[in-house]
């Protein structure tokens, strides 16, 4: 009888006892304050000379909460636009400028390209001739409703003692040298064109530079071609030919062509050789933009996870792509997750049984840098099986 | 995870109520009704470290009987008839909620017979094969995680000392080899028990008991269930009071840490127990 009131005792001890009760933990989902230019463009955007913008940018504090505050902008190239403590951007002249928005340590920016719709294109067949040619220039007027008007433009040579210019826009090389020629109507100018007056065939006469792209981020390089020609097309080897970097403090260039971008901005790139300057090409350099993070799996409290993963830009969304050398030992409840640190975080999707090669959706609300660590983790326990850092 | 915890009590209460060496004689059984109870949120991990989970906790009300079906041979068998397992919902900083999990059922048994190499002397000897019965629940629970159970048929084979001195000292040691299936790695299992016995009414017990895999089996086992499911290590100790009421009933209680171990909670086991002597 003793026996059976101890039974009934411990059963019904263990019933109560063995209640779920609630834990309380840090998920590492504390999130990190974030300061943003809104944008839809890539880092770069555009401005009409005379036009003014709103520029905004929104702030997150550590809850993921956006609140307002009282923002710094400032702009690069103030003779280009201005921006004031609202965020009102004005384009003032033509050119690249740099928008810095601060707010205590968190920074952001976003370049801004500014162009007039009221403009002179000069174009011309060639850019260098023979002592005694001449060169027939081409320029074209666009009104501030970007309608092309036809109009008489006023030629300038700037050394007239190389060349001179007619009315007609007709260029006669005089003697050897480099002059600079330019079109222009009531007071606005167009863009200038250089040209090599040689003296013989031998001489070099054109140089034409290319190269890949005209955008880099900062810190990254940029390898610039070069074609020396004589007056004939015929390419010449050897040449001395030197390369330059209309500001250096957005960019620089080397003796053997290679760019590198400094700070955001606009910088322009030529090469000469002899008389002969080459095209210009405008190298846009920009804080770098994150496209894609990756990471390498380590197991942890003595789990086993290995292999490579990737969180990559796919269109407007990001993904997870988990690499065919990506394996986990297999466990209870395991998920992966996104986190500020090895414990814990977001929830993102279940760990799929066949786990190698494979791609996971990740929600619109993250961004590429919230977080820093991808982390196998066993939900019901709490236990991390292994994380890979996101460089 | 709990059916490994299991395996844990399952050797506590063995060493509680266990007579180590010494056989019942035949006809005579010695029977305990014990409450087992484990539960916190340290976990030795597959490093042997010290981390934080979720809470746990793992109830178990078990039945543990000896009886002497000859001189030469006892039948023993142990029955966690109620194992109860839980998992603590999870309210997070940043406002998320985990839901919590329990599982009650019946747990993993084990049934054998233990054999008495030398007995009816100081020194005596025994062996048992005690066969693990999967009756436990391996995929319980709201989220199927939870297990009374593992779906293994364990072979456990022991080889049992037991000493006693001129004064009221005994001393037990026992040493065995588990034979595991499904991608389980084998293990072996060792325990020593050094008593004291005062006016034939109180038993203290100090207890050692150690479980070692030989890590030759699947990284988590077949079962998949792998944060605590294979190559469970640990070493415990503590002590373990007897009282006698009568001549037929008594108590017990015991206390054993978590010393060290991998794959396990790092939680200490409390047990308490009722047992009946039959004479």
């Amino acid at each position: 009888m003793i026996f059976l009131r101890a039974l009934f005792c411990v059963v019904l001890f263990s019933c109560l006892s063995g209640c779920i009760g609630e834990d309380f933990i840090d998920d590492g989902l504390a999130q990190r304050e974030r300061l943003s230019i809104v944008s839809n463009s890539n880092g770069i955007d555009t401005l009409l000379v005379g036009d003014s913008v709103l520029i905004e940018a929104k702030y997150y504090n550590k809850n993921g909460d956006e609140v307002v505050n009282d923002l710094n902008w400032s702009s690069s190239k103030l003779e280009v636009a201005t921006i004031d403590q609202n965020g009102l951007l004005r384009g003032l002249s033509e050119g690249v400028t740099n928008i810095v928005v601060t707010f205590n340590d968190l920074q952001d920016e976003q370049l801004f390209i500014i162009w007039q719709v009221e403009r002179i294109e000069l174009d011309a067949n060639r850019n260098s001739v023979l002592v005694g040619d001449s060169i027939q220039f081409d320029a074209k007027y666009f009104n501030e409703n970007d309608v092309l008007v036809t109009t008489q433009f006023n030629w300038t040579s700037s050394n007239a003692s190389v060349a001179s210019i007619d009315s007609n826009g007709i260029l006669l090389a005089i003697q050897e040298g480099q002059t600079t020629v330019t079109a222009s109507v009531n007071g606005l100018e167009s863009n200038n064109i250089i040209v090599a007056v040689i003296q013989d065939t031998s001489s070099v006469a054109s140089i034409e530079i290319t190269s890949d792209t005209n955008q880099i981020n900062i810190q990254q390089e940029l390898q610039f071609s070069v074609v020396v020609k004589n007056i004939n097309g015929t390419p010449l080897i050897g040449s001395n030919v030197t390369w330059s970097s209309s500001d250096l403090a957005v960019a620089t260039i080397n003796s053997g062509g290679l760019a590198t971008g400094l700070s955001a901005g606009s910088s322009k790139i030529t090469a000469s050789a002899g008389n002969a300057v080459s095209n210009e090409i405008s190298l846009l350099v920009s804080q770098a933009m994150t496209t894609s993070r990756s990471g390498v799996f380590s197991g942890a409290n003595g789990y086993r996870v290995t292999g490579n993963v990737e969180m990559n830009t796919v269109g407007s969304g990001l993904v997870l792509e988990f690499a065919d050398n990506f394996s986990s030992q297999s466990g209870p409840g395991l998920y992966i997750y996104l986190s500020n640190s090895t414990t814990g975080g977001v929830e993102i999707a279940k760990l799929p049984q066949q786990s190698r090669s494979f791609t996971v959706n990740l929600p619109s609300n993250i961004s590429i840098d919230d977080y820093n660590y991808v982390l196998i983790w066993c939900k019901p326990f709490g236990v991390s099986f292994g994380t890979a850092q996101l460089n | 995870m709990i059916q490994q915890l299991s395996f844990l009590f399952c050797l506590f209460i063995s060493l509680q109520a266990s007579a180590g060496g010494w056989l019942q004689n035949e006809k005579e059984g010695y029977f305990k009704l014990g409450q087992t109870i484990i539960h916190g949120n340290q976990f030795y991990n597959g490093e042997g470290k010290q981390t934080d989970i979720i809470t746990t906790g793992v109830y178990l009300t078990s039945l543990y009987g000896e009886y002497g079906l000859s001189k030469k041979f006892n039948l023993i068998g142990y029955i966690p008839f109620l194992s109860r397992s839980v998992v603590n919902a999870v309210r997070f900083e940043s406002g998320a909620f985990q839901e919590g999990d329990e599982l009650t059922s019946f747990g993993d048994s084990d049934i054998g017979i233990k054999y008495g190499v030398r007995q009816n002397k100081s020194l005596v000897i025994s062996a048992s094969l005690v066969l693990g019965l999967p009756l436990g629940n391996a995929e319980g629970g709201e989220s199927g995680l939870l297990q009374t159970g593992d779906g293994e048929f364990n072979q456990l084979v022991t080889l049992s000392f037991g000493y006693g001195f001129n004064f009221p000292l005994y001393l037990n040691a026992d040493l065995g080899f588990n034979n595991r299936t499904k991608g389980f790695s084998e293990e072996i299992r060792a325990a020593f028990e050094l008593g004291y016995v005062w006016n034939k009414k109180v038993i203290i017990a100090a207890k050692f008991s150690t479980v070692q895999s030989l890590m030759n089996g699947e990284p988590t086992g077949s079962s998949g269930n792998g944060i605590f499911s294979n190559n469970l290590e640990y070493v415990s100790f503590g002590p373990e009071i007897s009282y006698r009421i009568n001549e037929k009933l008594g108590l017990t209680a015991s206390y054993f840490s978590a010393a060290s171990g991998r794959f396990v909670l790092a939680e200490p086991a409390y047990g308490l127990g009722i047992f009946m002597e039959l004479k």
